[in-house]
């Protein structure tokens, strides 16, 4: 199967690559699976004291659809508030990159770890917060 | 052209129009037949229908049963007992390669329960422990450098450790699958970390690759 253009940029010369220091209370951190294919993604964010993700880093490993889709979020995230990340929908990613049918779980996924990364975020600063 | 009716309890021969039942041969005029319709994997082999299964087992009626479906053998016969014999042998490859197999012999007892696809649809999976620890083998692969000496050992220890998990769980699957009334969900969850351990192996032979080619 031949990759678009844009998934090859992405997988070629990902963005963001790298990790967060997960015990940061400032950092959320998305860790999920596509058990289908065995594929996983890490997606990390930090967030500043207003609200805005300043920075993203992803890890992942499987095929080039997941690492674009991954490393995409991380340059659509950053500059973000976390209610403008929630509305990312694994759609866009997929028009983005013009995912082909088969591939669409790719973005689910990317979307799924947004999701679970500000969730990850939100524990810990109630965690933070509590007396 | 023949054209073989088939049905559940069995068929005529399409060569001889006598009784066949649900053999692969017909009994009167021994001509090839058709592969069965919903064709059981396991009782091709005459093996009960268990995920406990021993290879040898296996091995016997899968040979004897590719000599007998073999093209070659009907080089000579007219183009409906050859393209028969080529599903007959497609399809004991197919489930020979089925049975042979932990895990699809695992996701074929889920899928043969109609669940395989029930479960398989929730895609995503977020056991963050399990996953961290994916995670955390990816990376200790990715940090083996294939131009340093003692690569081939590090691969070794990774490689190791990825069976053991792989033998961990293939015994889990072989306690779920061998009680009557199995939890098909925890099947589901096991096959899919055997799969991703099953990758990860997939991935090290990659690397593997590189070194030998270095050598090379």
């Amino acid at each position: 199967m031949a990759y678009n253009d844009k998934v090859l940029d992405h997988y070629e010369n990902p963005r963001n690559v790298g990790s967060l220091d997960k015990n940061d209370p400032q950092v959320g951190t998305g860790m999920v699976g596509a058990p289908a294919c065995g594929d996983v993604m890490k997606l990390q964010i930090r967030v500043d004291e207003q609200g805005v993700i300043s920075d993203a880093k992803f890890k992942t490993f499987g095929c080039g659809s997941a690492i674009a889709s991954s490393s995409l979020v991380t340059e659509w995230l950053k500059g973000k508030s976390l209610d403008e990340a929630l509305s990312i929908k694994n759609q866009q990613i997929a028009d983005e990159l013009a995912l082909p049918p088969v591939k669409i779980h790719c973005s689910v996924l990317a979307e799924d770890a947004i999701k679970t990364a500000i969730s990850d975020y939100r524990s810990k600063q109630k965690g933070v917060d509590a007396p | 052209m023949a054209n073989p009716s088939k049905s559940e309890r069995g068929w005529s021969c399409w060569s001889c129009q006598a009784w066949v039942g649900q053999g692969a041969f017909c009994p009167t005029c021994q001509v090839i037949q058709p592969v069965a319709p919903h064709a059981d994997y396991f009782s091709l082999f005459a093996l009960p229908r268990a995920f406990a299964l021993d290879g040898a087992l296996l091995q016997q009626p899968y040979q004897a049963l590719q000599r007998q479906f073999h093209p070659d053998r009907f080089a000579q016969r007219g183009a409906t007992e050859r393209r028969l014999s080529l599903e007959q042998v497609t399809h004991l490859n197919r489930a020979y390669q089925t049975l042979a197999d932990p895990l699809r012999r695992s996701e074929y007892l889920l899928e043969q329960a109609g669940l395989g696809a029930e479960i398989d649809e929730k895609a995503l999976n977020r056991d963050p422990t399990f996953l961290m620890e994916v995670m955390e083998q990816r990376e200790a692969l990715e940090e083996v450098d294939v131009q340093q000496k003692g690569a081939m050992q590090q691969l070794q220890v990774l490689r190791d450790d990825a069976q053991g998990r792989i033998a961990h769980e293939v015994a889990v699957l072989h306690t779920l699958h061998g009680v009557q009334e199995p939890d098909w969900a925890a099947i589901a969850r096991h096959n899919h970390r055997l799969r991703y351990h099953q990758r990860f192996v997939q991935a090290l032979d990659q690397v593997e690759e590189q070194i030998w080619q270095q050598e090379g």
